[in-house]
């Protein structure tokens, strides 16, 4: 992977875009990283990065996270693009698909956070516009709701029950079929 | 920074939804079963507030496909035995299939003249039905189009008299029953369009009726075989599959396919693999643009596919895929199996046992997921009320499904 996409990587490496938190902290970050986020992407397009870019929506705790996983996927990206151009023989196969399969171990141990620290992530990959990011979040969350009660589901993640007893009586005739 | 952190209201002690409506429709977008949708729209108002929208319940549509509720089909000999049949436990919808019938009306009162109506097509939670006056006219006269749930009904304009063909001796005519098709290239985005392709067969000629729901009009299109030479029927009457926009039959161990709506009707053939039961056949849609074919033998299914390009034209011979393995009866027996139908998604199954049958003998119904190529049991009757031609029925249940009509 690391020779296939070397040669965006030196190209990108000239590119650094400085990131600021809301707790201003900076992050120097390449743009092939920081071009993971389509709202970065715009900003640089428009020419509105000299200076660093202000995040005042992202603390340093989770915009660390955040350029963790813009890192390794935008590496994965430089990689596919590399693999894509080459032969598709069986050795360039055999790399792709370790390469994937060590992006869903890191993924999948990008997720161990607490439920504070993954709904934040999810609130700056909203505001970031992350695909990537966003889809994997959801994905967790949407994960933890599945065969859950709505009681359960309300002792998840803290809701408030502000449903009058008609109202919910009302939910529950109309989708009975979901409790049986 | 952990105060900072905090500054964002997540869960801890909040009384207002966590996320803007936006990450929320990101969340419910991911969860697979409608079920689940249901139970979480049942934990606070404003997630109630999302998953109702109607955007949303759009969105999640497109997303995921409907799950499979049962089939309709007739129990008896009279056209008043078209009934449905949920799906029963331990199928994972049998719940929503309970729900389904709790609010649709399978016996379709809410037509002009309920009982002159024999149905023949079900896709996509929409049923299509024909007066049994066609089957004095040859010509189809009277078809409707309704959603049970929905409890409303379409009449579809007649075929007009300048595109039918002129008089033609009946005995050289084979009119083939009309079918609900997908709205294809006129479809729109609410799923609200669908198409009726009816068939009208002649010795070396094959005309196809489309009504298309965006324009209300039919159009005709037709080939002739030049020559002398004649379409292929078998004597054991006419079962098509319908796969990629494609009218297939079988005959012996060739099979025919005819696309009905392009401009230029294309008529191919091809033979099947060696040594397979053309009756014990169904053609599919194999994914990735394949054309697949499922043949039956004792106990188990294989799975074959070839390129079915644009024009049709396949080149390429069949290939085998895999093999499925059918389960066996409580002796550890293979049961008697039968090929139904066939969708786009699914292929319905009957399986009896070969010991010793009298009219309780259980039929035991079962559904193969073309996709997954996972089999599960919808349904069980018994041998004397048993159903030998089913309408698969797959919708959401409300109150997620929008009228279809």
């Amino acid at each position: 992977m690391a020779s296939a996409g070397s040669g965006d990587e030196k190209a990108a490496a000239a590119a650094m875009i400085t990131l600021i938190s809301s707790d201003n902290e900076k992050f120097e970050v390449t743009e092939a990283t920081a071009t993971l986020s389509q709202t970065i992407r715009h900003m640089i397009e428009d020419g509105c990065t000299d200076g660093g870019v202000p995040l005042p929506n992202v603390t340093s705790k989770i915009l660390a996270r955040v350029i963790e996983y813009c890192k390794k996927h935008a590496t994965a990206a430089a990689g596919e693009e590399g693999s894509s151009s080459s032969f598709s023989d069986a050795a360039f196969l055999e790399v792709d698909r370790a390469f994937l399969e060590e992006l869903e171990e890191f993924d999948d141990a990008f997720l161990e956070v607490d439920r504070a620290t993954l709904f934040d992530l999810i609130l700056a990959a909203n505001y970031l516009d992350i695909k990537g990011l966003l889809n994997l979040t959801c994905q967790k969350v949407a994960d933890s709701v599945k065969g859950k009660t709505p009681e359960q589901i309300r002792e998840m993640y803290n809701i408030v029950n502000d449903l009058t007893p008609e109202e919910e009586a009302e939910i529950r005739r109309e989708t009975q079929w979901a409790f049986e | 920074m952990a105060a900072a952190a905090r500054q964002i209201p997540i869960a801890a002690a909040a009384a207002q939804p966590v996320f803007p409506d936006e990450i929320l429709e990101e969340i419910f977008l991911r969860l697979e079963a409608a079920a689940d949708l249901a139970r979480a729209s049942a934990a606070c108002p404003s997630f109630r507030r999302v998953v109702s929208a109607r955007r949303f319940l759009r969105l999640f549509r497109s997303l995921h496909p409907a799950p499979l509720l049962g089939f309709l089909g007739r129990m008896g000999r009279s056209i008043r035995d078209d009934r449905f049949f949920p799906a029963e436990p331990p199928h994972r919808s049998a719940s929503a299939a309970r729900a389904l019938v709790r609010a649709a009306d399978f016996t379709f009162s809410f037509l002009p003249e309920p009982y002159i109506w024999i149905l023949v097509s079900v896709r996509d939670g929409r049923v299509l039905l024909v007066s049994k006056r066609i089957l004095d006219s040859n010509l189809f006269q009277d078809v409707v189009v309704c959603d049970p749930l929905h409890r409303r009904y379409v009449m579809i304009p007649p075929i007009p008299d300048d595109l039918a063909p002129a008089s033609v001796p009946q005995y050289r005519m084979k009119a083939l029953i009309p079918f609900l098709a997908p709205a294809g290239k006129d479809g729109d985005e609410e799923g609200s369009s669908f198409r009726i392709v009816s068939t009208l067969l002649f010795r070396n000629k094959f005309i196809a009726f489309v009504f298309s729901s965006c324009n209300q009009k039919w159009r005709r299109r037709s080939i002739t075989r030049v020559g002398s030479s004649s379409f292929p029927f078998g004597s054991r009457g006419f079962t098509h599959f319908y796969a990629h926009g494609c009218i297939h039959w079988i005959v012996d161990s060739v099979c025919y396919s005819l696309m009905p709506d392009t401009l230029e009707m294309k008529f191919i053939s091809f033979d099947l693999p060696p040594n397979s039961d053309g009756l014990k056949c169904a053609i599919v849609e194999a994914g990735e643009g394949r054309l697949g074919l499922l043949t039956l033998g004792d106990g188990s299914i294989d799975r074959f596919s070839k390129i079915w390009g644009n024009n049709g034209v396949g080149a390429e011979d069949w290939h085998y895929d895999k093999t499925i393995h059918l389960p066996k009866d409580c002796d550890g027996a293979n049961y008697h199996w039968r090929i139904l139908d066939a969708s786009e998604r699914y292929l319905p199954l009957l399986a009896i046992r070969r010991v010793y049958h009298d009219f309780r003998t259980p039929v035991l119904y079962f559904v193969l997921d073309l996709k997954t190529l996972l089999l599960e049991r919808l349904c069980t009757l018994t041998a004397d009320n048993r159903v030998s031609r089913v309408h698969l029925y797959a919708s959401f249940p409300p109150p997620f499904a929008v009228p279809s009509i």
